[in-house]
């Protein structure tokens, strides 16, 4: 115990005099956290608050044209610009990027409409007499795209419009229906004149347990950026065992009595520390200067056990990661470039920058051999569905099982490697 | 006190003997030299008795313990001085010492005795709160070799303790050295400083090709070979200028 002390006294103080290593630990996952919050937020609202330029073609000049431009108008996404342009003229302008999208629609389209009803509604009400011919024509309204508008987006205007259009269309049925019912009883039918809207949805978050907890970028991004900057301590950790190595420090200790087991200890119990203080000082990010911004405050749940044992599982899991890369690596270099990027791609598996359930089937798959998605998922839990210490058992125990893993591992590389002179 | 009995070493994916069925006997309070060319075997040898490694066959024994199966025991008594700078560049002189002394199980009060002491002898007092980086290689090195003394250990083993510093600095280790043996402690060491291995040892092993080729007294040695100091001898020995040793 005492070696062990002196040991992380020893670490402590190194790291602490490590400068540049300490911007890599706290100034950067802090700074990562707010811009990334920020960029997501604002995407967000990109969608919803700030809106996107439509240039709309108006040849109709009917009831199709109106009420598309009024729904258009209605869903506060867009905003629309109606000028009277042709189809070439329209796709200049979205070619050099003045709108996003352009629509047109063509003359006589409500008519067209109509004409596709009116021989419905009339034989239906003609009793087999004087039967006119059903002939549909095509209506087709022009949609240019700028092309670096992602298709998700493109295909969910798309989808609004053939919404507003269908609605369209049932209007006209019911406004001929009605003037048909109007002719035969003389009688104005007041109800069909009232748009129909008895299907209502209510969106409601399924939660297992009773919670106030609003999913928001916030809740999302405060725990996977932690994730990301505890396994980022593999850059330090791995740099200062490799530089014991080098300055020779290493090799006196290991001629000095005491357990190799010692030197990891003391390096676990340091960095342990590190990332719980990166873990802190996230969390008061998440509670004091997200806020600033103007984005959501960050709630912590009601389960602050689960959440101290979720941190210091994935801290271990982190530190012992780092003591793995650290003991292989024969160079700065070596740690430097694999850490960095095994940690990239153990993030983007385990959902740190995109979320695992819009991942491939396959890729889905792969993302539970991701330390960062285990604990991702603990925190997850805690902070969007309430979870308790018991529902973040599993992810916990592999987090703990993963930290043993490597620490044996790397111990065990350790003897071999001399073991091989 | 040191026995070293027919150790060879063949390291991994090598066909060629590093050492090569070597014999020593070191007594109590003697500062033996192992010089040797760059590639003789005196690393390996070092590193074996400091039981970083086990050697392929032979044993090896300090104070009666063998180093293959109770290395334990022996780090204990043994203090080593790598050739490398072996220290923290970041910690204070005293804080280094602090570390090291610890690890070697010494509790605070006498580490603070013994630190102070050898700051000291060497010269170094005033920069006790000084990081290393600070440091001129001269001081370094003071700093290297006291970190492996704090301990009082019974047997000292130095790589080249004296290596690239300036000649004043060389001469206040070798005279400390010289005392740290008088008080008791067996020194081994390696240097290719062949006029410094000449006067500090009392005895000395040319190693070449990982065999021993010559060992004894350096004076005896030189008379007998009628050679005008040591490092004429070597010469004759190894056909190699002691530069390059």
């Amino acid at each position: 115990m005492y070696k062990l002390k002196a040991s992380v006294i020893k670490e402590f103080l190194v790291l602490i005099r490590d400068i540049p290593g300490l911007i890599i630990l706290f100034i950067m996952p802090a700074a990562m956290i707010i811009v990334v919050t920020l960029v997501q937020d604002s995407t967000l609202k990109s969608l919803s608050d700030s809106k996107i330029k439509i240039l709309y073609v108006d040849n109709d000049n009917d009831i199709l044209s109106h009420s598309l431009k009024e729904g258009l108008l209605k869903s506060d996404i867009f905003d629309l610009d109606t000028l009277k342009r042709n189809y070439d003229q329209a796709k200049t302008d979205v070619a050099k990027g003045k709108y996003r999208i352009a629509i047109i629609i063509p003359a006589g389209a409500t008519d067209t409409i109509r004409k596709n009803i009116k021989p419905i509604v009339t034989n239906f009400f003609s009793a087999g007499q004087n039967k006119q011919d059903v002939n549909f024509r095509k209506l087709e309204i022009q949609i240019l795209t700028d092309p670096t508008t992602k298709n998700t987006f493109r295909q969910a205007i798309i989808a609004n419009l053939q919404t507003y259009t269908s609605k369209i269309e049932t209007q006209i049925l019911f406004k001929i229906l009605a003037e048909q019912l109007e002719e035969i009883s003389g009688v104005k039918p007041d109800l069909l004149n009232k748009p129909i809207e008895t299907i209502t949805f209510k969106e409601t978050f399924a939660f297992e347990k009773e919670t106030s907890i609003k999913p928001n970028s916030t809740q999302h991004n405060v725990p996977a950026w932690t994730m990301f900057a505890m396994f980022f301590i593999v850059i330090p950790l791995a740099g200062n065992m490799i530089h014991e190595r080098e300055n020779g420090s290493f090799f006196r200790l290991l001629t000095m009595p005491g357990n190799y087991l010692t030197v990891l200890g003391s390096k676990t119990v340091v960095y342990l520390v590190i990332t719980f203080l990166q873990f802190i000082l996230m969390i008061l990010a998440g509670i004091f200067i997200l806020p600033l911004f103007g984005l959501p405050v960050l709630n912590l749940g009601t389960h602050p056990f689960a959440l101290l044992i979720t941190a210091l599982a994935s801290g271990l899991a982190a530190v012992g990661y780092g003591i793995l890369v650290g003991t292989i690596a024969e160079t700065h270099e070596q740690a430097g470039v694999f850490g960095s990027v095994s940690v990239i791609i153990l993030a983007s598996l385990g959902g740190i920058w995109f979320p695992v359930y819009a991942m491939p089937a396959i890729m889905q798959k792969i993302s539970i051999i991701s330390p960062l998605n285990w604990g991702l998922e603990s925190f997850y839990d805690i902070f969007l569905k309430n979870g308790t210490v018991f529902d973040i058992l599993p992810e916990i125990s592999a987090l703990m099982l993963f930290f043993i893993l490597t620490i044996l591992i790397a111990y065990l590389y350790e003897k071999a490697k001399r073991m091989k002179f | 006190m040191i026995r070293i009995e027919n150790i060879s070493k063949i390291y991994k994916n090598s066909t060629e003997f590093a050492v090569n069925n070597i014999s020593l006997k070191i007594n109590k309070g003697e500062i033996f030299g192992l010089l040797g060319t760059n590639g003789a075997g005196k690393t390996t040898t070092f590193a074996m008795l400091c039981g970083l490694f086990l050697p392929t066959s032979g044993e090896i024994y300090i104070n009666n313990l063998s180093v293959r199966t109770q290395i334990s025991e022996i780090k204990k008594i043994i203090g080593v001085v790598p050739q490398n700078i072996a220290l923290y560049p970041t910690l204070t002189a005293n804080e280094n010492l602090l570390f090291f002394g610890k690890m070697y199980g010494l509790n605070r009060q006498e580490l603070n005795i013994s630190i102070k002491h050898w700051l000291k002898i060497f010269g170094l007092s005033k920069y006790a709160d000084k990081k290393i980086k600070t440091y001129s290689g001269g001081m370094k090195r003071r700093i290297n070799l006291i970190a492996g003394i704090l301990h009082k250990p019974n047997v000292l083993l130095l790589d080249e303790p004296a290596v690239g510093i300036d000649t004043h600095s060389r001469l206040e280790i070798m005279k400390e050295l010289k005392k740290i043996n008088e008080n008791g402690t067996t020194i081994i060491y390696t240097s290719h400083y062949l006029e410094e291995a000449e006067k500090l040892c009392t005895d000395i092993a040319i190693i070449d090709k990982g065999k021993i080729i010559l060992q004894g007294k350096p004076l005896q040695l030189v008379k007998k070979a009628a050679c005008s100091n040591l490092e004429e001898l070597f010469f004759s020995l190894t056909g190699n200028k002691s530069n390059n040793v």
